[in-house]
């Protein structure tokens, strides 16, 4: 355990001490900031959409962030270790294989959290026009936590199966994009299983869902399957170097 | 401490490690040489858990690298080659870092540190980001970090690599004070860091432990065909012809330096009797020895007789290391 809580503040240590953890808060600040912003402009506006406020940040449009954020915060998880022969070190004192991964998937999915939280200005603003429905913006925040820590694992994955950072960068912005868009693909399929597949794992309708006050325990089910399988694949990356 | 039985590591087709038996004891400070692609490395991958061997079995303080990997990397400080380091940490958040990985007791994390700090000399530096700061500093935070929690036995992968002569001659000095109560396995190119802090020495080469011996005994088994320089002033030609027939002299180079002739003498064992007979050779012709001496073989001699007679013929790195 105290491993896991080492590699974790470690992780989390280097976010800040580097200007990833800056750069990448400004540019997520600054799409957020523009999303709310058309968002209180559409309401001013004569047609009021029948959406709540937070729904464009936190559902609609949250696949945008999602691109964007999850590659940049799970790159160099591995894949910078790798390159600088820095996991023999990491992986020669008395830890074993899932502490390190644990560790580094929390510490990425903190920072992830971190980033989230400044979103709750948008909120404050809102409470200080109107009375928003306070229910959906708490579901809509939890889909947006619990979707992130599904990509995050998926991203740390990606960056176990290379030293590029790019390489594992452009594999995470794919996954993302596919598991986002593949439900698209429901239209186009003739085959009912697979169409019913596809609706599935897409992640578009869930982020809405959330964000329109839905908990759906068959998502969180999903989301802790995929997590938990992701994070068993990437202990099982590591382990191969000692397979002969 | 080390014991290491049949060990084999393979790489697809590739044989890196082939059958290597070996034991260390504990007090002992062992050089581990060879050429570049010999196996070291590997070897001591598989000695920190790094790597699984794909035959063999390694003990390690009497834990089993296998079964018993985290107590044998309990017991392992381990410095990797060319000292990869999180760039953004600060020196002292580190070590602290690594005295959690290490499972360090909470209470003494404070006090290990500072004597890693310490006996390393990285006073002026333990609040800089390791970044920041030179490459010879980097490399004494590595062995800092191996230094951490007291471990038996400490694994040194080219620790001297890219520090200034100073920086080289302290950290000797500090793995020999380790040594004393201590296992080190260092691997190194120099031979003089070797010939000057290490007990006893292991050559490999092409993934097979080739020799594993103390210095002295070394020096003494390849020293045997030793050379004798002779420094004079006399008839050259014929002084080489009368020592050629001395008894237990192979071959006599010759070469004039100005007024001086030089000879270099290749002998079968080194004997006062020799030097006296070779004196009274000079006296005899009433010619004038300057300077007669044993040219001692060096451990570079051997490393490289070593290497080479394994190969048959010298391969280009070989010549390079002439």
């Amino acid at each position: 355990m105290i491993a896991i809580y080492a590699i974790a503040k470690k992780e989390l240590q280097s976010y800040f001490y580097s200007p990833i953890a800056y750069v990448v808060m400004t540019v997520f600040l600054i799409i957020t900031g523009i999303l709310f912003n058309t968002t209180l402009e559409s309401f001013q506006s004569e047609f009021t959409p029948d959406h709540e406020p937070m729904e464009v940040i936190y559902g609609s449009s949250f696949w945008i962030t999602q691109l964007i954020l999850i590659p940049t915060i799970t790159m160099r998880l591995f894949s910078e270790d790798k390159r600088t022969g820095y996991i023999e070190v990491l992986l020669s004192a008395p830890v074993k294989d899932y502490e390190v991964v644990l560790g580094k998937y929390f510490g990425a999915s903190i920072y992830y959290i971190i980033l989230w939280l400044p979103t709750w200005i948008y909120v404050y603003i809102l409470f200080q026009l109107t009375t928003p429905d306070i229910g959906p913006i708490l579901t809509g925040f939890l889909g947006v936590i619990l979707i992130g820590l599904f990509f995050t694992s998926i991203g740390l994955l990606a960056s176990a199966l290379t030293k590029n950072q790019v390489i594992s960068s452009v594999i995470c912005f794919c996954i993302i994009a596919i598991i986002f868009s593949i439900g698209k693909l429901k239209e186009k399929v003739e085959n009912e299983t697979l169409s019913t597949i596809f609706q599935q794992v897409s992640l578009l309708d869930h982020s809405l869902d959330f964000s329109k006050g839905i908990i759906d325990t068959s998502y969180i089910i999903y989301y802790i399957s995929v997590i938990v399988l992701s994070l068993f694949a990437t202990v099982r990356i590591l382990e191969s170097r000692k397979w002969s | 401490m080390i014991k290491v039985k049949e060990l084999t590591k393979r790489f697809g087709q590739v044989k890196a490690v082939d059958k290597i038996n070996f034991e260390v004891s504990k007090g002992e400070v062992v050089g581990f040489l060879g050429v570049n692609g010999a196996g070291k490395t590997t070897t001591m991958r598989m000695l920190n858990s790094y790597l699984t061997p794909t035959s063999g079995s390694i003990m390690i303080n009497g834990f089993c690298t296998h079964k018993d990997s985290l107590k044998a990397r309990m017991s392992i400080g381990y410095m990797p080659e060319n000292t990869p380091l999180p760039q953004d940490l600060r020196v002292d958040e580190y070590l602290r870092f690594r005295s959690l990985l290490k499972k360090v007791k909470y209470r003494n994390i404070k006090k290990e540190i500072t004597t890693a700090i310490d006996t390393c000399l990285l006073g002026d530096v333990k609040h800089r980001v390791i970044g920041t700061i030179s490459k010879g500093y980097q490399q004494r935070v590595a062995l800092s970090d191996a230094l951490l929690n007291n471990p038996p036995i400490l694994i040194l992968d080219e620790p001297t690599v890219g520090l200034d002569p100073n920086q080289i001659k302290h950290i000797r000095k500090v793995i020999q004070e380790i040594g004393k109560d201590r296992t080190v396995l260092l691997s190194t190119h120099i031979m003089q860091e070797v010939e000057s802090i290490c007990s006893r020495i292991m050559i490999m080469h092409q993934g097979k432990l080739l020799i594993c011996d103390t210095l002295q005994k070394l020096k003494q088994n390849m020293g045997k065909n030793s050379r004798l320089y002779i420094s004079s002033k006399c008839d050259g030609k014929s002084m080489k012809a009368i020592m050629e027939n001395i008894e237990g002299v192979n071959t006599v180079y010759f070469h004039n330096k100005g007024e001086l002739q030089n000879f270099t003498l290749e002998i079968n064992e080194f004997s006062e009797n020799l030097q006296e007979e070779i004196f009274k050779c000079f006296v005899e012709n009433k010619s004038i020895l300057l300077e007669l001496k044993k040219q001692q073989s060096s451990l570079e001699d051997i490393f490289v007789k070593v290497t080479n007679q394994e190969n048959g013929e010298k391969t280009e790195i070989q010549e390079s290391l002439n």
